[in-house]
Order: structure tokens, then C-alpha cells, then sequence
């Protein structure tokens, strides 16, 4: 009897002091905020999308319904065009900048601290809407950039009026925020040995000659991070839109986050707006997929 | 035994007789008016209500020294919260889908989507805690669904769509003042005249939906957007009325007489960034309601702005405009304080303490005694908007209250403005009248969408 009894009481020790049962008690708050907050919302939207759905009442299935609608759905073609327009040319604009900076700071200088922790700042606080408000003062049809163009000549020009140039100012918002990119691409410079770019000055190789054949090589994995983590902020990019141009003039800065919300939350199809969130997830893993399985032809590794 | 429940049977009966009398007791007219003298509020020591509402930051101050001074009379304890029009309506379906709306929330005209959150008011009006001695069946009748007479919310006063003009740029330009019948032609001769004197655009605001809703009860007799209960379009499929407005509206703007849509958008529900406050445009449309903020700015520039009807497609035609209420207070149907609640709504509307304090920043009282206590000593700005309500409520066609906004409606007004309006001026469509058939096609598309 009390040989169990030691038996049982030791079992539940031996439990407790098991190396997977801490694991997993350290890990809870994180599983289950992961659950409730991302795993069953997740899963309810999916189930949604192929619903008609509004809040308050309770969701009808139409099966594929809303994604049959999705293909002829003109604004939500135009979404994804200029949700493509913005990446395409904000997220490389977004890593030369982060790389330029990144370089110019590697010189070990009693200031480069400082100067870091200043370009960072705007990562901080630029997805705010307070950051919007400014760029809408400093980009608006009062403000001291479109007096300059006006003053230049262009009579009545006005970025947020214009279909063609809306997108400039939201994209150079985005760009202006490259401090985290930044930062990676500092310590990514300074893991490249020395002794390659010694090697090269003597063999008489040019400064373009050595960023090109030592540096981005080198420097290649890191690009790639960055290039994935950007592109997937870059797709999900909302604040500035809404906040600055509400997606117009004539859905010229609607984009998709933008769109899902007013069709979910303004026309109340969140259903619908559901559907096209998946479809925008397929397509995010879709490029990212095909950035992966590029990859291996453009990065380098050592050894 | 048996006899023992027969007793108790008896007993109950006649207690329930007796209380008969007690409960078919009227009530005087009028017994919860708390303007009357010796009024008593009801004590709610120790229980709190909540209530939620958008506006700016000045309707904010206003609204929590109301809130204030109710808690101070009846004891309770009023938990609030507001927001911006935009960010209200996302918390509020927050808070719908979570089943914890507050006991008390701001509606606007878009009731009808937010319909099964909403307490009809009519027990609480014909008992009498919502004191309507004062309140005209007219003003009543502005917040009630017209499918099923139940009345969504009491009218935290009237307002009405119209314009504002700076009288000092007319002079400048030679042209004349807006009348109370002035037409579309009128309106397109002023801008261009203005735009000529000031090269800068002379309308900076334009509410497009709205405009484009009363263009089509000015075109006909019997033409509405919408019909007044709100379960069809009311205009026999015309598009004329709408290709009328397209054209006009996108020629000026094209010529620069009417800002640009990049410009409208900078100023958005942001009253007090317009233009014509800074004296850098002539003429924008507004909610009467907002004509006191503007005004402040605009003072503040030494600048004076006066108020007109929306223009007519012809002079001796209707007027397109209407009296309607500009937001109201509606009780949560969840709420488990409802008496209390109405007894808020009550205060809120009707006290000539509390209104003196919210001035009609949210519209026009529909307390008729409140009203003549606010005219009494009215500054000069208030003034004017009386003026302007009062004779828009003189036009014939105006006594219709304001339909009730479908649910499509949201989803039609903005693709109205964003796909047709805002297309036609980008050249995707060949013609005015092109861009008003599609668009009629698309609006019945939404419109069924919402059917089922």
C-alpha cells in the first residue's frame, strides 16, 4: 500500500519535474492568447467567408457565394492592383533606404548611437494615426510640398486629388518608417569579415565594385528577412489610407485591409469582407512562397 | 387542505382587485416634466447607467456637465464614453456583436441597420416618463419607422442640409447673394464669377449623396430617393435627375470652380479645417447644425459667414430640402435599466438647464419650451440657424420627415460618390447619362443584397 502510494506521489513528481510539462507551462499564456485571439477568430472567419454574415445576427451559408462574387468584384480587382502598385515600388524603395542608412552608420563613430536610435523613431511611432495627420498637413493642398510644386509651375496640382499620384505620399510614409530593416541590416554589415574587403582594396577594387561583389552577397539572407517582413507589412498596410485619403480619389489608395474593413464594418458584409481576407492571405503566402523558392538562385551562404 | 387553497385563491383574488384601481391610476399629463416647478428627480443612489455618443471635442465638454448635473440630481452614476463619427460605428458593432452596448447610445438617420439593438420608445411616451407635453406629434414623428409606428429614439434636435456662404467674396465678385429660391444655374453663375475674381475654387464641401437625393425630389412631384419608410427607391427609375446633377457638378469642378475630390477629402467631417473659414473659398454645404463651429473658426478670421438653401432646379419647383432630425438618443433593448434610461432621455431632451448648456450643437430643440428659452438670448450666430430652419420648415415639400436610410444605403452613397462621381470626373464613363444608368443598375444590385 505504501509502496504505491510513495509510487504515485513520486509518478506526479516526476510529472511536474518533467522538462515538457514546465515547457508547456511556461509556453500557456502564449498558447492560449494564440488560441483565443488568433486560432478561433481565424477559424470563425474562414467559416464566415463562406456565409453571409452581419454582426448582430446569425451567419447563412452560401458555400463558395462570396468568392464566386470576389471574381467579378471590379473594386476588389482595383484593390489588389494598387495594394500590388504600393509594395512593388514602396518595399524596395523602403530596403535601399534602410541599406543606405545602415551603411552610412557602420563607420564606429562616438555619435552612431545616437544617430541610430534617431532613425529608428520613426518605426516607432509611424503607424500611428497621429503620423498620418501629419503627413496629410505636410503632403494636403495647403501644405509647404504641393505650394513648392505649385510655385514650380504646376498650377492646381494637389497630390490627394490626383489618381495618379495619391499613392506617392502613403508610399514615402511607409518608406520614412525603415529603422527595424535599418537595424538589421547594420549587424548583418558588420558579420561581414574584414579581411574580404582588404583583400579586394589591395587587389585594386573600386568602392561600387566592392558593394557589389562583397557587401550584397554577403549581405544577401538578410535581404531576404527583410524583403519577406516588408512585403507582408507592406500588403497589410491600412492606417495611412484611411486616415489620409480614405482610400481615393476614385479607389486610387484602396487598399485591400482598407477595403475588407468598409465592406465588413461600413456596408456590413463581413462575410464577404471575410472572403476577400482569405483570398488576400493566398495571395501574401502565394508571393512569399514563390520569394522562397526563388530565393536559393540570388542568396549566398558562407560554407 | 383543499378549503386552505381555495382561501388563498380568494385571498390573491382580492388583492389583485385591489391593486387594479391602484394601477389604472392616470397619471397627470405631464407628471414627469422636469421643467415643472418642484420637480423631484428620481433617486438612483447607488446605480449607474452607461451611455456612449460621437461628436467633437466641444460636444464632449457640453454633453458631460449635462451628465454631471443629472448625477447630481438623481444620485446615479453615468459611465460615458464617445468617440469620432468615423471610430463610433466600428465600437458600436463591437460592442453589438459582444452584447454589452450601452443602456443609452447616440443614433443617427441609419437606424434601421442598428434596428434590432433598439428599444421602441412608445410604453415609455404613452406612460409618461418620457415627457412629451412640449414635443409637437410632427417632431416625434422625425424619429419614428414609418413600416411600424415605433418610435426609435427622441431627436436631440432638427437640423437641415444647406449651405454657408462668405457675403464679403460675393460683394468682391459683383454677384448676387443666394435667395431662398435660387437655382442650380444661380449657384454654377456664382462660382464661376467667383473663381474668375479669386482663382481659388469657390465650393469646397459638397455632401454628393445628399445632393444627389434632393435633386431628385426637386426634379418631380413625388420623387424621393427613397420612399419614406424606407423599403424602396421612390423615383420610378428616372436617371435624369441624376445625369442633370453629374454633369453640372463635374463640368465646375473640372473647371476648378468646385475643389477637387483630394481636397474635399483633406477637410472631410473636419468642419472646422474648411476653407471658407480662412476666406479661401466661398461657399460649402454643411448640416445647420455645424454652422456654429464653423462660425468660431471663421470668426476668428474676421470673418462673418451667412446661411442658404440648398439651390433648385427651378425656381418655382420644389425645394429638395427637408427639416429632418440630425441624431438621436435611442435605448439599448438589452439594457437591464431601461426605466432609468428613459428617465436620462427624458432630462436630456426636455431640461431647459440641460439644453441651455448643449446650445442645439446637436440641432434645433424639439422641446418647444426649451426652444423659446434658447431664442430668448440666441447670440447672433444660433440666430441664424433658427432663421434657416424655420424657413426651410415653411417649404411645402419640406414637411415630409426625413425617410428612414435603408441599410443599402452606406454601401449606395458611397459608391455613389467614389465609383460615379469621383469615375466620371477620371473620365471612365463616356456621358453623365452613362454614369447615372450604371449607377442606378449597381444600386439595385446592393439593394438586393440586402433583401436577403
Amino acid at each position: 500500500m505504501q509502496a504505491t502510494k510513495r509510487k504515485s506521489v513520486c509518478s506526479v513528481g516526476s510529472f511536474l519535474n518533467n522538462d515538457n510539462t514546465v515547457g508547456y507551462l511556461f509556453a500557456l499564456p502564449f498558447i492560449l492568447s494564440f488560441t483565443l485571439l488568433t486560432l478561433v477568430p481565424m477559424a470563425l472567419s474562414l467559416y464566415y467567408s463562406f456565409c453571409t454574415y452581419t454582426i448582430g445576427s446569425s451567419p447563412s451559408w452560401v458555400g463558395i457565394g462570396n468568392f464566386f462574387s470576389l471574381a467579378h468584384d471590379a473594386t476588389f480587382g482595383n484593390s489588389i492592383l494598387v495594394t500590388l502598385q504600393y509594395v512593388v515600388i514602396g518595399v524596395p524603395l523602403k530596403l535601399v533606404f534602410a541599406l543606405l542608412i545602415a551603411m552610412l552608420l557602420t563607420k564606429p563613430t562616438r555619435a552612431q548611437g545616437f544617430y541610430r536610435a534617431v532613425y529608428y523613431i520613426p518605426s516607432l511611432i509611424g503607424g500611428s494615426v497621429a503620423v498620418a495627420l501629419v503627413w496629410k498637413q505636410l503632403f494636403g493642398s495647403r501644405g509647404p510640398i504641393v505650394g513648392l510644386i505649385q510655385g514650380l509651375g504646376a498650377q492646381g496640382f494637389n497630390f490627394f486629388g490626383s489618381t495618379t499620384w495619391a499613392f506617392l505620399p502613403l508610399v514615402l510614409c511607409n518608406a520614412w518608417q525603415f529603422g527595424s530593416s535599418m537595424l538589421i541590416f547594420a549587424s548583418g554589415l558588420k558579420q561581414i569579415p574584414k579581411d574580404y574587403y582588404e583583400a579586394s582594396e589591395i587587389d585594386g577594387a573600386n568602392i561600387f565594385r566592392r558593394f557589389f561583389s562583397i557587401t550584397l552577397p554577403c549581405l544577401s539572407p538578410i535581404i531576404l528577412f527583410n524583403l519577406i517582413m516588408q512585403l507582408i507589412s507592406g500588403f497589410m498596410t491600412f492606417t495611412q489610407a484611411q486616415v489620409i485619403t480614405d482610400g481615393g480619389p476614385n479607389y486610387a489608395t484602396n487598399y485591400i485591409a482598407l477595403n475588407i474593413f468598409k465592406e465588413g464594418f461600413s456596408y456590413q458584409h463581413m462575410g464577404y469582407a471575410c472572403a476577400q481576407s482569405w483570398v488576400m492571405l493566398l495571395l501574401m503566402a502565394g508571393i512569399t512562397g514563390l520569394i522562397f523558392k526563388t530565393s536559393s538562385h540570388w542568396t549566398y551562404y558562407e560554407n | 387542505m383543499r378549503k386552505f387553497m381555495v382561501y388563498l385563491v380568494m385571498a390573491a383574488l382580492l388583492l389583485c382587485s385591489l391593486s387594479v384601481p391602484a394601477l389604472a391610476e392616470e397619471k397627470a399629463e405631464g407628471w414627469n416634466n422636469v421643467n415643472a416647478e418642484g420637480y423631484v428627480f428620481p433617486d438612483y443612489t447607488g446605480e449607474t447607467l452607461s451611455i456612449m455618443w460621437w461628436g467633437s471635442n466641444t460636444r464632449a465638454e457640453m454633453t458631460e456637465k449635462v451628465i454631471h448635473l443629472w448625477e447630481e440630481h438623481t444620485g446615479a452614476k453615468v459611465e460615458f464614453e464617445w468617440y469620432d463619427g468615423g471610430t463610433y460605428w466600428t465600437q458600436f458593432q463591437a460592442k453589438m456583436a459582444a452584447g454589452t452596448l450601452t443602456d443609452v447610445f447616440q443614433m443617427g438617420n441609419n437606424w434601421l441597420t442598428y434596428y434590432n439593438t433598439i428599444e421602441p420608445l412608445n410604453e415609455y411616451i404613452d406612460e409618461g416618463i418620457i415627457d412629451t407635453t412640449a414635443i409637437g406629434p410632427a417632431m416625434i414623428a422625425t424619429t419614428v419607422n414609418q413600416a411600424n409606428g415605433d418610435v426609435t429614439g427622441m431627436s436631440n434636435g432638427t437640423n437641415a442640409r444647406c449651405f454657408a456662404y462668405n457675403p464679403a467674396i460675393f460683394d468682391k465678385a459683383g454677384v448676387e447673394y443666394p435667395t431662398a429660391t435660387w437655382t442650380w444655374e444661380d449657384f454654377a453663375e456664382a462660382g464661376r464669377a467667383i473663381f474668375a475674381e479669386t482663382g481659388k475654387p469657390a465650393i469646397t464641401t459638397l455632401e454628393y449623396n445628399s445632393l444627389a437625393y434632393s435633386v431628385f425630389t426637386q426634379w418631380k412631384e413625388g420623387y424621393n430617393f427613397y420612399s419614406m419608410d424606407g423599403t424602396a427607391f421612390a423615383f420610378d427609375g428616372d436617371t435624369e435627375p441624376l445625369a442633370y446633377l453629374f454633369d453640372l457638378l463635374t463640368t465646375l469642378q473640372q473647371e476648378g470652380v468646385i475643389a477637387d475630390y483630394g481636397i474635399q477629402n483633406e477637410i472631410g467631417s473636419n468642419i472646422e479645417a474648411d476653407w471658407i473659414a480662412y476666406g479661401d473659398s466661398a461657399m460649402i454645404m454643411l448640416s445647420s447644425n455645424q454652422f456654429q463651429a464653423l462660425s468660431k473658426v471663421a470668426a476668428e478670421n474676421g470673418i462673418t459667414l451667412e446661411l442658404a438653401t440648398i439651390p433648385r432646379v427651378s425656381e418655382d419647383g420644389q425645394s429638395g430640402m427637408v427639416v429632418r432630425s440630425s441624431q438621436q438618443m435611442s435605448m439599448w433593448n438589452g439594457s437591464e435599466k431601461k426605466e432609468m434610461a428613459a428617465n436620462f432621455i427624458n432630462y436630456f431632451i426636455n431640461s431647459v438647464e440641460a439644453n441651455k448648456i448643449l446650445n442645439c450643437e446637436r440641432g434645433v430643440s424639439i422641446n418647444s419650451d426649451v426652444l423659446a428659452a434658447l431664442k430668448e438670448n440666441a447670440d447672433e450666430v444660433t440666430g441664424k440657424v433658427y432663421t434657416i430652419i424655420d424657413l426651410i420648415g415653411s417649404f411645402a415639400d419640406a414637411a415630409n420627415t426625413s425617410p428612414a436610410e435603408p441599410a443599402a444605403n452606406e454601401e449606395i452613397s458611397d459608391v455613389l460618390k467614389k465609383t460615379y462621381f469621383q469615375g466620371l470626373a477620371e473620365g471612365k464613363f463616356e456621358s453623365a447619362e452613362e454614369a447615372a444608368e450604371l449607377f442606378w443598375a449597381e444600386a439595385q444590385e446592393i439593394w438586393a443584397k440586402f433583401e436577403n
